[in-house]
């Protein structure tokens, strides 16, 4: 499978392995150049992924760029690897910001005050 | 007990931590800043970001314990550390709690100045028709008492409000004699250049305050702000004395703005305000509105010079406070209270959602509705994308509970922007769909063009870098400003 040649202009920067990056660590990462380049993708094979840039000052684009992509689209990947990690914890925490009841320890809702389940009414002597 | 015999006793160190949500910016090219979901910080190294996102840290190791207590990991099941954080996120949004608090009432376009940098479309004094009439101040007011919020700041500006008094004095009069249980303070935007002493008495006996503009000393003010006579400053200064004298040294708080004059004397607007006996200073950058767009050639720069001039300026304060001089920068110290506390601070601009209409509201002197003073601005110079409707034609739950709201809201949520979802500085920042509909040609915006981003990123970054290089000395100074006083001692406060 060959990717679509990119326009005129733009220089390859890199190609790389979705099941290494994934997506959408390499689309935030290219998110994140448009200030200094314009980009273009193009899907090599299954699991390969290229990127063209052109410099929007017009300027060659260097190692240096290069070598910032590369080390951001890590980032992103560990980024995205933490997001989805804690995703379930995250919307738990922001749905009980904004919730009148308590949704992590229903008990304290339910709970017959008899019982005491805090043991509140406990003495420590 | 033997030392052997003790560590035999220690349990065996784990790894089966869970992670907490975070998000990580590299300061330097082995110090990475944490952040965590509301906001609380931690400077590592690249290798203890390493072992933490690959569970190779060990509760025996001394960052574990840091890790744990700022809430960035914890121990397998804990719930506790879900309820804290959970607190206090409801505390960072705690701004949302009684909908809109701040109505601003356009009570003229009428002025007698001619600033450079004008976001308002202004008109000459005499101009009448561009006065807000008894029937339209009646009818915004009657939107404002029908708001859920219980404590309302209701601020009047222009073109120049003293220019209309009349309708200052209806509103607040009518306020007064009425039955509401609502809690308002009010203040005047004014250039004070036509203040009577009447006017004071009657501020005073309202206990209204003044928001006045001060951009420096007096070649910089006046060549930003002229008028007829050329004496704005003077007018200013003689403004700033009467003020004090009837309604207190709290009675009175200033502005500057910064144009490209004002990029060459930072030091120089500092000794102003401070020669004027102001405790703080606001410096900001021109906005995209009005006047500034079409005098941009004169007084525009890019962001870069900006931030270059901010931090001259923040560091010169930084020096100021360390020799016992207080003064704070007040957008540090916005940034800082959310940096280094759980709460909210009210301001409209750096709010997530934004606070365009949920949080503030502008009544123009036509009776026309806006979501903010930029989208009213906006509307002047021809484009009413963010009218929220008219006091005579609309009613409060079609004005506020309209789309335009809604789709501003939306547009506002850093928390699902591109470019802020994964932001470190997420927590302390904002979004504006205005500003991003005027610069960038949607309410969405394109962040790494985006100048309020830029303009965002280069100062928070630069308030962790002080904190994270120079903290010992500068963090009394810091902490000082979130209470509005002197540096105390401080010890064991952590960053």
């Amino acid at each position: 499978m060959e990717g679509i040649e990119p326009p005129e202009g733009y220089v390859r920067l890199a190609g790389m392995d979705t099941s290494v990056y994934g997506l959408e660590a390499i689309f935030r990462t290219c998110y994140k150049f448009t200030d200094r380049v314009y980009l273009y993708l193009s899907r090599r094979t299954p699991t390969e992924v290229e990127v063209y840039a052109r410099a929007r000052d017009g300027a060659m684009v260097g190692e240096e760029i290069r070598g910032d992509f590369l080390n951001e689209l890590v980032d992103q990947r560990v980024r995205s690897d933490v997001a989805k990690e804690t995703i379930k914890v995250r919307e738990l925490l922001v749905a009980q910001a904004f919730a009148e009841a308590n949704l992590i320890d229903d008990a304290t809702e339910i709970a017959d005050y008899r019982q005491d389940p805090l043991g509140i009414g406990k003495s420590s002597v | 007990m033997s030392r052997s015999s003790t560590q035999e006793k220690r349990p065996p160190a784990r790894t089966d931590y869970e992670l907490l949500p975070f998000r990580f910016m590299r300061m330097s090219s082995n110090r990475v800043l944490l952040v965590n979901e509301v906001g609380e910080h931690l400077f590592v190294d690249n290798a203890i970001l390493h072992d933490l996102v690959t569970h190779q840290l060990r509760t025996d190791e001394s960052h574990y314990s840091d890790l744990e207590g700022k809430h960035f990991l914890r121990n397998p099941g804990s719930m506790l550390p879900v309820e804290l954080l959970a607190t206090k996120y409801r505390t960072k949004k705690s701004f949302l709690s009684g909908f809109t608090r701040l109505h601003m009432f356009v009570v003229t376009l009428r002025c007698d100045h001619s600033c450079l940098y004008c976001q308002v479309s202004r008109v000459s004094p005499n101009m009448h028709r561009y006065d807000m009439s008894i029937a339209t101040a009646d009818r915004a007011l009657d939107l404002l008492l029908h708001s859920n919020a219980e404590d309302i700041k209701i601020e009047f500006q222009g073109g120049e409000p003293l220019l209309n008094f009349d309708v200052i004095r209806h509103i607040v009069g009518r306020v007064a004699s009425g039955t509401t249980m609502k809690r308002i303070e009010y203040v005047i935007a004014t250039n004070l250049s036509n203040l009577t002493d009447e006017m004071l008495d009657f501020m005073k006996h309202h206990r209204i305050t003044v928001s006045t503009s001060l951009d420096g000393p007096a070649n910089v003010h006046d060549t930003n702000r002229p008028r007829p006579g050329g004496n704005s400053h003077e007018l200013t200064l003689n403004g700033i004395d009467r003020v004090r004298h009837a309604l207190g040294d709290e009675g009175i708080s200033a502005l500057m703005t910064t144009t490209r004059l004002s990029l060459s004397h930072p030091k120089e607007i500092v000794d102003e305000y401070l020669g004027l006996g102001f405790k703080s200073i606001f410096l900001r950058p021109t906005s995209p509105f009005g006047f500034a767009v079409r005098t941009r050639r004169a007084i525009g720069y890019d962001i870069k010079e900006f931030l270059r001039f901010y931090k001259e300026a923040l560091d010169y304060i930084l020096e100021l406070n360390m020799r016992g001089v207080y003064i704070e920068e007040t957008y540090a110290q916005i940034i800082l209270t959310k940096i280094l506390t759980p709460y909210a601070t009210g301001f409209v601009d750096l709010q997530s959602p934004s606070g365009a209409g949920i949080g503030a509201v502008a009544y123009n002197y036509d009776g026309d509705v806006y979501a903010s003073d930029e989208s009213r601005m906006l509307a002047e110079m021809g484009d009413k994308m963010f009218r929220l409707g008219n006091v005579h034609q609309h009613s409060y739950d079609a004005i506020f509970g309209g789309e335009t709201i809604r789709a501003l809201a939306f547009a506002s949520c850093n928390e699902s922007l591109p470019g802020c979802y994964e932001c470190a500085f997420q927590a302390y920042c904002g979004g504006d769909g205005v500003r991003n509909y005027v610069t960038q040609g949607d309410i969405i915006g394109h962040r790494p063009t985006s100048d309020f981003c830029q303009k965002n990123m280069g100062i928070i970054r630069h308030l962790f870098n002080l904190i994270d290089q120079d903290g010992d000395k500068l963090m009394p100074i810091f902490l000082s400003w979130l209470v509005g006083g002197a540096p105390q001692a401080t010890t064991g406060i952590a960053a």
